[in-house]
C-alpha cells in the first residue's frame, strides 16, 4: 500500500510508546490501539537457554 | 502465535510431562484455561498479567474466536499444538518468569510495612466499591462516616463472617480462624468467588512470613494446606487452583510485584502496581487487595515479633555466657 | 410466585458481568428476586436464605452457574428469564469495548486493529529500529518519534520503506498531519490544498499554523526526521514525501522545510522541483536561494515567509519576501520605545529560551551577524554555550535538546525545565527575554500560563533591584487547539509580554529593541 493509497484511507494507528499520543488520537475519534510494550528480556533466563539445556541432558 | 513469558512451574510441568494432552476448560476474553491431570489448570493470557502455571502469548484476537471448551491441545516444552493443527503456540523465545523470586531480597521493617499499608488503604478507599470492597472500613476498623453506599448483597451477607475471620487470624488465633474460613470458601460472584480472592491474599502473605522465619509460625503450613484442600471441593476449579498456588506462595505477576513492593525492597511505584492488580479480572483484583490490606496488619505485627525476639535472644545469649574471670 | 433454578454447566464469567446480569434480570417484569452465581456451597446457602432454593440445588457443583429466580408465572416464564440471560450475555460479548485492552506486541496489535495502516513509535531509541522493521515488513507506514536511533539503521529502514512505497517518518520526527489527523506534536489546522514535507518539528508546526491563520488549509503534512537531508540518508523521505504530494490530487501547492541540506541532497530535491507541475515553496532555513530559484521553486527568508508565499501563490497573487510586521510601522516603533524605556543602562543581554529547536535556529539566523549568540545549537562551533565568557553574553537555548531532557519530559510537554531556566539564566543584566509558546496536540495544557507565571516571578525578583525586563513571545497555535490561541495570547499579555503573530516577527522586534538600547545606552534613565 503506497503513500498515495494511505491518503485515501481511514487512518488507523498502532501506538508503541508514549500513552499521551494514543490518548490524543482517541480523543479525536481515530481508530487506535496502545501496545503494552516491554523491552525483550535480553540476558535473563529464557526458554531457548532451557531448551538447549534440556537437549543437552537428553543427549548425555 | 508466540509465547512471550512462561511461568517456571509450567516449565517444570512441561519438562516432566512431554507431549501431554490438555483440554480447553474455560475461555474468557483475554484468557483461556487448559485442564491437565484432572484438576490442574494452565492459563494462557494475552494481556498484561500472567498466572502461576501460566503462559503469556502474543495474540491479538480473542481466544474465543478460535478455541472452544473441550478442544484438545498437545503440550510440548517448545510448543503447544491444537489437535486440528490450526493453532500453534511457539514457546522457544519465551522469557521464564520466576514465580517465587521475591525472597532473596531484603525484607522491609514493620514501620515501613505499616506506612505502605496505610497508603494502600487510603488509595483503596477511593476506588469504586465493588465486590467486597464496601467492607474495607469495617475490616480495617476505621470510623465509618455514613451509611456505606454501593454495598451489595454478597458483601452484606458475608460481612460478619469476614470480620470474624479477619479478627481471628490477625491475632494469630488460627485455630479459631480455620473453621471460620469454612464460612468463606467459595462464597461470592465470579469464577473466582470474592472470598477466595480475599483468602488468597492472606495465604500468600502467611506463606512469605513463614519462609522468612521458618519455625516461628509452625501453624501456617497446615493452615494453608487445609484451606487449599477444602477449596478443592467447595469452590470452582479455577478458584481451587488459585488457592493452591497462593498456599505455595505463588500469585500472578502483577500481584507478585505488588507484594514485593509492600514487603521487600522494590523500585517500583506502589500505587501503579496496585492499580494493575485492581484492574484485573473484574472485582477479583479489589477483593485480593482487600485481603492484602487486612493480611498486612497481621504481617506487620509478625515482623515486629520477629525482630523483638531477635533482640531478646541476643541479650539472653549474652547473659548465659560465663563471664571471663580475670 | 414460583421458584426456579436454571443451570449452566461449566460456564465461566467474571463477577462484574454476573452482577450486571443479575441486575438486568431483576428488572424484568414478573421477576421478584433472582440470584446468579457459581454453585458453591456458600453461594447456595445464600440462595437458600433468600428463599430461592429448589430441589435441583442438590445436583449443582461449584463449577456450575445457576440462576435462581422467584417469578410470577403469569407475567414471565423461566425460559424467558433464561433467554434474557443469554441475550444479555451475547450482547455484552459483542459490544465489549476492549478499550483497556493493550496487546503485548506490535503483531498482536495489528491483529487487534484490522486495517491498521500506521505505526507510531516512541519507545527508547535502542529498541525502536527493530519495531520499525517489523512494522515495515507488515506493510504499515511508520512515524518514528524516538531519537538516538543509529544512522545506519535509519538508512536501512528508509531504503526498505522506499522500496515498499511506505512512509518512514523519523527518527526524531515530532510532527505530521496525515489525512487531516495531527500526530504527536501538531496543531489543529483546517484541511486544504497545501501539502508540506518538513524535516523539523516546530518548523513544520509554525508553517502550518501560519497557513491556517491566513485562511488556507493543509492537505498532508509529512515529517522526515531531522537527519533526512544529510548526505548519508540522501533525503530519502523528503523525496518520498515530495513525490507523493506531486501525485496527490488534493494537493495543489507544496512546501518543503528543512535546515540547509547537504549539497548533493539539495540538488536532488531541486531536480524534482524543476519537474514538478505544481508550485513548490522551499524554506532551507537560512540556506542559499540561488539553486532554489534556478529550479523554478520559490525560496523563503523565514517560516512565516514560506507560509505567506505559499498562500499567495495558491491564490495567484503577487508575492515578495516578508521582512516586516503585521502591525503598522509606527505602532511597532511605539512598542520598541516603550519597552526599551523599561531598561537600565547595564541591561544589555538577550535570553532566548526556546522549546522548539527549529524556532531557536530560525531566531539565531534572523538575528544574524549583529549578535554573538551563544547556544547549545550554535551556528558555529565557537559560539557553543560552553564558551560563554564567564556567564556574560547573549544566549539562545533549545531546551528540547538531549542534554536538557535526560530523565525529564520535553519542555513542550512539561514547562518545568524552562521555568528553571527563567530562574537561573535571567538576571539583572538581562534586557530581553524571547520565547516560543507552542500549543497543540502533545503540548502542555497551558504553556502560556506557565510562561506568564515565570515572567511575573522574574519581574518581582528584578523589581527588588529597581529593574524590569522586556519579554517578547510568539504563540504557535490556532483557535482550534485545545489551549486556545486567543486565550493564550491574553494570558501572556496580562503579564506584560509583547506577543507577535509569528516567530520571525518576534525575533525582528527583539532585534529592534536590542538595537534601540544599544543606541540609547546612557540616554535611558
Amino acid at each position: 500500500m503506497s503513500v498515495n493509497d494511505l491518503f485515501k484511507q481511514e487512518l488507523k494507528v498502532v501506538n508503541l510508546g508514549l500513552k499521551s499520543f494514543y490518548s490524543d488520537l482517541k480523543s479525536q475519534g481515530v481508530a487506535t490501539v496502545q501496545v503494552n510494550w516491554k523491552p525483550k528480556a535480553g540476558g535473563k533466563k529464557n526458554m531457548l537457554n532451557l531448551l538447549s539445556k534440556i537437549n543437552k541432558v537428553k543427549q548425555s | 502465535m508466540n509465547a512471550i513469558t512462561a511461568a517456571d512451574d509450567l516449565v517444570e510441568f512441561l519438562e516432566n510431562h512431554p507431549s501431554f494432552v490438555a483440554r480447553v476448560h474455560s475461555i474468557f476474553p483475554h484468557a483461556v484455561n487448559l485442564l491437565v491431570l484432572e484438576d490442574a489448570l494452565i492459563t494462557l493470557t494475552n494481556q498484561d498479567d500472567i498466572m502461576p502455571m501460566g503462559l503469556r502469548v502474543d495474540c491479538g484476537t480473542r481466544f474465543a474466536e478460535f478455541m472452544q471448551a473441550g478442544d484438545e491441545i498437545v503440550l510440548d516444552i517448545d510448543r503447544f499444538t491444537a489437535a486440528n493443527d490450526l493453532i500453534t503456540v511457539n514457546l522457544r523465545n519465551a522469557e521464564v518468569w520466576e514465580t517465587r523470586s521475591m525472597l532473596i531480597l531484603d525484607a522491609l521493617p514493620a514501620e515501613t510495612v505499616s506506612q505502605t499499608r496505610f497508603r494502600l488503604m487510603r488509595w483503596l478507599e477511593k476506588q469504586s466499591a465493588q465486590g467486597l470492597l464496601p467492607l474495607l472500613p469495617r475490616l480495617t476498623r476505621q470510623a465509618v462516616s455514613s451509611k456505606p453506599a454501593n454495598d451489595n448483597l454478597y458483601s452484606r451477607y458475608i460481612a460478619d463472617d469476614l470480620e470474624a475471620f479477619t479478627k481471628a487470624i490477625n491475632s494469630s488465633d488460627w485455630e479459631r480462624a480455620l473453621p471460620l474460613a469454612d464460612r468463606l470458601i467459595g462464597f461470592g460472584m465470579g469464577s473466582t468467588p470474592a472470598c477466595d480472592d480475599f483468602l488468597a491474599a492472606y495465604m500468600v502473605v502467611l506463606r512469605i512470613a513463614n519462609e522468612l522465619d521458618p519455625g516461628r509460625f509452625p501453624w501456617i503450613r497446615e493452615f494453608n494446606d487445609i484451606i487449599a484442600s477444602k477449596a478443592n471441593k467447595r469452590t470452582t476449579l479455577i478458584s481451587a487452583n488459585m488457592l493452591r498456588h497462593a498456599s505455595e506462595g505463588r500469585v500472578s505477576l502483577n500481584q507478585q510485584q505488588l507484594l514485593q513492593a509492600c514487603l521487600f525492597k522494590s523500585d517500583k511505584d506502589l500505587i501503579l502496581l496496585a492499580e494493575k492488580v485492581l484492574r484485573h479480572g473484574a472485582s477479583s483484583g479489589g477483593d485480593f487487595l482487600l485481603g492484602l490490606v487486612c493480611a498486612l496488619e497481621w504481617y506487620q505485627n509478625a515482623i515486629t515479633e520477629i525482630s523483638k525476639e531477635g533482640d531478646k535472644t541476643w541479650v539472653e545469649y549474652k547473659r548465659l555466657q560465663p563471664v571471663p574471670t580475670l | 410466585m414460583t421458584i426456579h433454578t436454571s443451570i449452566k454447566k461449566n460456564a465461566y464469567y467474571d463477577s462484574v458481568t454476573l452482577m450486571l446480569l443479575s441486575r438486568q434480570l431483576q428488572e424484568l417484569a414478573g421477576v421478584e428476586d433472582v440470584l446468579v452465581g457459581m454453585g458453591t456451597e456458600l453461594n447456595l446457602d445464600l440462595a437458600r436464605d433468600l428463599g430461592l432454593a429448589t430441589g435441583e440445588f442438590d445436583t449443582l457443583t461449584p463449577n456450575d452457574l445457576f440462576i435462581a429466580a422467584k417469578i410470577d408465572e403469569a407475567q414471565i416464564s423461566m425460559k424467558a428469564v433464561e433467554d434474557a440471560f443469554n441475550a444479555y450475555l451475547n450482547k455484552s460479548a459483542e459490544s465489549e469495548s476492549d478499550e483497556d485492552y493493550q496487546p503485548p506486541s506490535l503483531s498482536s496489535a495489528i491483529q487487534a486493529l484490522p486495517g491498521a495502516n500506521m505505526v507510531l513509535v516512541s519507545v527508547p531509541g535502542q529498541y525502536a529500529a527493530a519495531e520499525v522493521e517489523d512494522a515495515l515488513d507488515a506493510g504499515l507506514h511508520v512515524m518514528l518519534f524516538s531519537d538516538n536511533v543509529p544512522v545506519e539503521d535509519e538508512l536501512r529502514l528508509k531504503q526498505k520503506a522506499v522500496e515498499k512505497g511506505l512512509l518512514m517518518m523519523g527518527p526524531d520526527c515530532g510532527t505530521a498531519i496525515i489525512n487531516g489527523i495531527p500526530l504527536c506534536f501538531a496543531n489543529a489546522v483546517r484541511r486544504g490544498k497545501i501539502g508540506v514535507v518538513g524535516a523539523s518539528g516546530t518548523g513544520t508546526q509554525e508553517v502550518t499554523v501560519q497557513i491556517h491563520k491566513l485562511g488556507e488549509g493543509l492537505s498532508q503534512v509529512i515529517g522526515t526526521g531531522g537527519r533526512d537531508l544529510k548526505e548519508q540518508i540522501g533525503g530519502l523521505m523528503m523525496i518520498q514525501g515530495f513525490e507523493s504530494l506531486i501525485a496527490d490530487p488534493e494537493t495543489e501547492l507544496i512546501v518543503l522545510i528543512s535546515k540547509p541540506p547537504d549539497p548533493s541532497v539539495a540538488e536532488k530535491i531541486c531536480q524534482i522541483a524543476k519537474g514538478s507541475p505544481k508550485p513548490v515553496v522551499i524554506d532551507f532555513i537560512g540556506g542559499e536561494r540561488a539553486a532554489i530559484e534556478a529550479a523554478g521553486a520559490i525560496p523563503c527568508i523565514s517560516l512565516e515567509d514560506a507560509a505567506q508565499k505559499a498562500v499567495k501563490v495558491l491564490r495567484g497573487q503577487e508575492y515578495e519576501d516578508f521582512t516586516g510586521f503585521s502591525l503598522p510601522e509606527e505602532q511597532i516603533e511605539q512598542i520598541v520605545e516603550k519597552e526599551a524605556a523599561k531598561l537600565k543602562g547595564d541591561q544589555t543581554e538577550l535570553r532566548a529560551l526556546f522549546t522548539g529547536g527549529t524556532l531557536a535556529d530560525e531566531a539565531m539566523k534572523l538575528l544574524g551577524d549583529h549578535y554573538d549568540i551563544y547556544s547549545n545549537i550554535p551556528l558555529s562551533p565557537e559560539m557553543a554555550i560552553e564558551n560563554l565568557p564567564e556567564g556574560r553574553g547573549h544566549i539562545c537555548l533549545d531546551l528540547g535538546e538531549d542534554e536538557f531532557t535526560r530523565g525529564r519530559p520535553h519542555p513542550m510537554i512539561d514547562p518545568q525545565t524552562r521555568t528553571e531556566f527563567f530562574e537561573s539564566h535571567v538576571d539583572e543584566k538581562t534586557a530581553v527575554i524571547l520565547v516560543d509558546v507552542v500549543l497543540g496536540f502533545g503540548s502542555y495544557k497551558d504553556p502560556a500560563g506557565a510562561v506568564a507565571d515565570s515572567v511575573r516571578e522574574i519581574r518581582q525578583r528584578l523589581s527588588n533591584q529597581g529593574k524590569d525586563v522586556v519579554v517578547i513571545a510568539s504563540v504557535c497555535g490556532t483557535e482550534l487547539d485545545r489551549q486556545d490561541l486567543n486565550k493564550s495570547i491574553a494570558t501572556l499579555e496580562a503579564a506584560g509580554i509583547i506577543v507577535l503573530p509569528s516567530n520571525a516577527q518576534a525575533v525582528r522586534l527583539t532585534d529592534k529593541v536590542m538595537q534601540r538600547i544599544k543606541k540609547g545606552a546612557g540616554d535611558v534613565s
